[in-house]
């Protein structure tokens, strides 16, 4: 017996924002229950073939599948219901919030490890180390963090506006920040380590064209690997609705 | 039985009783209703689920996935909060119908009075 796929049920629920989770789990328990139900058809006598029709017709046609889900609004998800908010905004934030915390915690960890991380770690070592930690903030988690917008955007059948906006945002305001290893410069990093003639730097772009050339250069490149495959994504989208 | 308007509330209220008694999955709350109301109430075999899944959102209920004979299904049950409103809707729900049921029958003293 193969059971119903649902397949056409599922994406009219997702574009009309129901919580992906409610969906699957809806789709999952209606298979259930065909099986139920055929199977009771084929115990009380019913030939197999027959079977599956009586089962799919008491499971209720589609429509009717649809419109009791649909009445009711609270299964709609928090990003159907405030798009602009989830996907729009809250990446930035949250990539701020994640960026801040990071940089916290790594100000925490050296002040309070700085003898033995002096002792332990060749200065160099440790200069590069906070380099890497600080690119992967700035240009790795904003890439991770667009991924995941669009692959959220992705289940829900969402409208690209907002996810777009989104990650453009973030991915512009990441790609602002430079992060500079200088054996010379003296930055932040070298109030936490004093006595140290090699820090790093970092520090925000200045309003130079210069400048602004080079963010915007990293600003397309992060959001390419991301942006082109959800724009695959869609253009299939698109081809096969 | 179809479903007319006035009955909009009744799914929850008879999910909310059977629950009370055990925790069932869907199916299983389907034909349970069409056996207790004695073929009286027949409630549409997919539509349930929607029901079910938002009586969780709203706390009343809980699921958890349960492996049974190979297969495993979603087994709903009633929580501390789904029995207090069971309590609440049925009282409403027998003071209503008896009130339904007195006009219905001709009033106190004989005649309906609306």
């Amino acid at each position: 017996m193969a059971k119903p796929r649902f397949d056409e049920l599922r994406e009219r629920l997702l574009r009309a924002g129901i919580a992906p989770s409610h969906v699957e789990r809806y789709v999952r328990e209606l298979r259930d229950h065909y099986e139920d139900l055929y199977r009771a058809a084929c115990e009380s006598g019913v030939p197999p073939s027959a079977a599956v029709h009586a089962a799919r017709t008491k499971l209720g046609s589609d429509d009717a599948l649809a419109e009791s889900v649909l009445a009711r609004p609270e299964l709609r998800s928090i990003a159907a219901r405030y798009p602009a908010l989830v996907f729009g905004v809250a990446p930035l934030l949250m990539w701020m919030g994640l960026h801040t915390l990071a940089v916290w915690a790594l100000l925490g960890v050296v002040t309070s490890n700085e003898h033995e991380l002096r002792s332990q770690i060749p200065l160099d070592r440790l200069v590069r180390m906070i380099e890497v930690y600080c690119l992967v903030l700035v240009r790795v988690l904003p890439v991770l963090l667009s991924a995941g917008v669009f692959w959220s955007a992705m289940r829900r059948r969402a409208s690209a506006r907002w996810p777009i906006t989104g990650a453009v945002a973030m991915t512009i305001a990441a790609a602002s920040i430079a992060v500079i290893a200088d054996d010379e410069q003296v930055g932040l990093v070298t109030s936490l380590l004093p006595g140290l003639r090699t820090a790093i730097l970092v520090g925000y772009g200045s309003l130079n064209l210069s400048a602004l050339g080079e963010s915007g250069l990293r600003a397309c490149l992060m959001l390419a690997l991301t942006l082109v495959p959800y724009g695959f994504w869609l253009a299939r989208r698109t081809h096969t609705h | 039985m179809a479903s007319p308007g006035y009955l909009s509330g009744v799914p929850e209220i008879l999910i909310l009783r059977l629950l009370s008694d055990r925790e069932m999955y869907g199916y299983e709350i389907v034909q349970a209703i069409e056996v207790e109301s004695e073929s009286e109430i027949v409630l549409g075999e997919g539509v349930v689920y929607p029901v079910l899944h938002s009586l969780e959102q709203r706390g009343l209920l809980k699921a958890r996935r349960k492996p049974v004979n190979g297969r495993t299904r979603v087994y709903y049950s009633v929580t501390r909060t789904g029995k207090e409103r069971l309590r609440d809707v049925a009282s409403e729900w027998t003071r209503i119908a008896s009130a339904v049921s007195r006009i219905l029958d001709g009033g106190r003293d004989g005649k309906a009075t609306i």
